[in-house]
């Protein structure tokens, strides 16, 4: 405790003198870890929000289509139509009871939607209940989505994507309960999708999308087959996708008698993309930490350098304290105390400056559409963290050395110095 | 005090080798007042840096207040360096970026001690050498008899029962030098051992005791060459 008092006493006696050149020092830590941090917190930024996008079609599962066979198989010829029905669901069901969900929909382009004197051409999409948290489907307050009862009683109700309702009825301040035209059939407006972000889609974006209930499109169109299923599994099976449809084709080949081995299906396995997006922008955060790191480095190189001279300048000083009676610890600890808070000095300042800029750039409404794309820059806690380590690890290492040098020769040899 | 038999240094430089200490036995006791005289290169300084724990003997014993210096670990010496012994330079040894003040309050930092003892030992030292007026002035704003005697007070710090001054008037006037030796003589009668380089015979001549040395080794008398 005591030698810690006399540490304390003498760094702050010593560093007071000169101040000047901590400063610098100081300065060019300052630079480099915002450098570090702003190429951080936006990596961090961009890595959020491609997440929020990305999964702005919803998650952890595959999109899967039928197709022709290639293969002739059990004396069946080859090219036959292999195409789901909605009946088919139960036995899908059935064959994969621990999958989350399989479901299907069916899907029509060009629809004429219309309202007042106002027609759009858009797709219409008939689906289930379940479609709402698995593809993120959230209505507007005061909206609900497609459910259960609706499609039992197959009612003519109509769930919108946001831009189709602004497009169809702009003026319009509450649209629920309006009825619409869908090719001159009347439905009523049951709710309006909450804006998302998407990037991905596998038809047309769920905002230009009209929804409405599976057995619903069925009477209008009499349309027997589902253009998609959909295979959704909990999240602890995420890693077991692949395991899932090909059981899946395996089911469906015995259903419709195709070699399994044939790719018949179409697979979108939307975890596995999500994956190679993660690992993309994982790459890419990386990349610009790198880089920042860099430039930290040179500043690194820079206190060091800053220690060397100044422990090398004061090498006769060293000899003076040691006659005085200063232990060859207090010498050393002393350097890499100063080193450790140039660099402190430095990062802390770096760091909240950086958090605070920020934040504050978080508060700035700014509506610009490469913001949806790339985020807002942010700082994370582990990437503070990490280079509070790189600091503190290169303040050690820039006093240690020298220090070690400066006190390890003797006191009449130091006081011999010019 | 001291007691060194048979010590030698010997420094290596490359393939030279050089013997600054041969086999010098010496006693010195409390209170004893000496005067090193000798040539340049005759090893007072070498002699006076092993007395100080500065630096090792390569052979032989030294004792200082009965304890064999030798054993003693690194932080032992520093302590010894601090509360024991108070050194003077010929070259005062001030830090130049340092006041009076701070300058003499080294040893006191180093020794742990509080902040206001720190102060209040550097006010009275600082007045006891006259320099009550210079205590915020830094050495270049001071004399040469003035950082002389900064560094007396700072040597006095802890109150060191043995002080060491290596050609403490080397860089003064005679006059000033001779103000310096009479604050020796001030220390002497209090009760301080001392031990003191001097080139100026005078001054020698006045001390209790003078310990001649040549070529390393000490001597009865200097031969005439001198």
């Amino acid at each position: 405790m005591k030698s810690l008092s006399i540490l304390w006493n003498v760094f702050v006696r010593d560093f007071r003198k000169q101040s000047g050149r901590m400063t610098l020092t100081i300065v060019g830590l300052l630079w480099g870890t915002i450098s570090i941090m702003l190429l951080l917190s936006f990596g961090e930024g961009l890595y959020q929000q491609m997440s929020i996008n990305s999964k702005g079609m919803g998650e952890g599962f595959s999109v899967i289509w039928g197709g022709r066979t290639n293969k002739e198989f059990k004396g069946l010829p080859r090219g036959r139509r292999i195409w789901f029905l909605a009946n088919d669901l139960p036995y899908f069901q059935a064959k994969l009871p621990d999958a989350k969900l399989v479901t299907g929909e069916m899907m029509r382009w060009g629809q004429r939607i219309s309202y007042k004197d106002k027609f759009l051409s858009q797709m219409v999409d008939g689906l289930y209940p379940e479609y709402e948290s698995l593809r993120a489907l959230y209505p507007q307050m005061g909206g609900r989505f497609i459910n259960k009862k609706d499609l039992e009683l197959k009612r003519r109700v109509v769930f919108l994507g946001n831009e189709v309702k602004d497009d169809l009825m702009p003026d319009v301040e509450n649209p629920i309960g309006e009825t619409i035209f869908i090719n001159s059939v009347p439905f009523t407006v049951v709710g309006i999708m909450e804006p998302k972000r998407q990037t991905n889609s596998y038809a047309s974006r769920d905002s230009r999308n009209v929804f409405i209930p599976l057995t619903t499109y069925q009477t209008m169109w009499n349309e027997p087959y589902f253009d998609n299923l959909i295979l959704a599994v909990d999240k602890k099976d995420y890693a077991r996708m692949e395991e899932f449809t090909d059981r899946l084709n395996l089911a469906a080949a015995q259903k419709y008698k195709y070699d399994p081995e044939d790719k018949v299906l179409g697979i979108w396995d939307t975890i596995e993309s999500q994956e190679m997006m993660d690992n993309i922008l994982l790459g890419l955060k990386y990349f610009l930490g790198f880089v920042g790191f860099m430039t930290l480095a040179i500043a690194g190189v820079g206190v060091a350098n800053i220690m060397f001279v100044s422990v090398k300048e004061r090498t006769r000083e060293i000899g003076v304290k040691m006659a005085m009676g200063a232990r060859r610890s207090t010498i050393q600890l002393q350097f890499i105390t100063e080193a450790l808070f140039i660099t402190f000095m430095g990062g802390g300042i770096g760091i909240s400056l950086i958090y605070c800029l920020t934040e504050a750039f978080k508060m700035v409404p700014l509506d610009i559409p490469a913001l949806d794309m790339m985020g807002r820059p942010t700082v994370s806690l582990i990437d503070g963290l990490i280079v509070v380590c790189i600091l503190v690890a290169m303040g050690t290492l820039a006093g240690y050395f020298p220090s070690r040098k400066a006190s390890s020769v003797s006191p009449v040899e130091s006081l011999r110095y010019e | 005090m001291i007691r060194m038999s048979n010590v030698s240094k010997v420094y290596h430089t490359g393939s030279i080798t050089f013997e600054a200490l041969r086999d010098v036995n010496i006693e010195i006791k409390e209170r004893e007042y000496c005067a090193v005289v000798g040539p340049s290169g005759s090893g007072k300084s070498t002699l006076m840096n092993i007395i100080g724990c500065l630096d090792d003997s390569s052979t032989g014993e030294y004792y200082l207040r009965g304890q064999k210096v030798a054993n003693m670990t690194q932080n032992q010496l520093a302590d010894i360096r601090n509360k024991t012994i108070g050194f003077v330079f010929q070259s005062f040894n001030l830090l130049p970026y340092a006041t009076a003040e701070e300058n003499v309050e080294v040893p006191l930092l180093f020794a742990g001690q509080s902040r206001k003892l720190r102060l209040e030992r550097c006010r009275f030292l600082l007045e006891r050498v006259g320099l009550a007026d210079k205590m915020k002035n830094r050495p270049t704003e001071m004399s040469g008899g003035e950082m002389q005697r900064v560094a007396v007070a700072r040597a006095l710090a802890n109150d060191p029962p043995l002080i060491l001054a290596d050609e403490p008037t080397g860089n003064l006037d005679t006059r000033t030098g001779g103000a310096i030796v009479d604050l020796f003589n001030e220390l002497h009668d209090e009760g301080r051992t001392i031990i003191m380089i001097t080139h100026d015979p005078n001054i020698a001549a006045q001390l209790p005791r003078q310990i001649y040395m040549q070529d390393g080794a000490l001597v009865d008398r200097l031969r005439a060459a001198s």
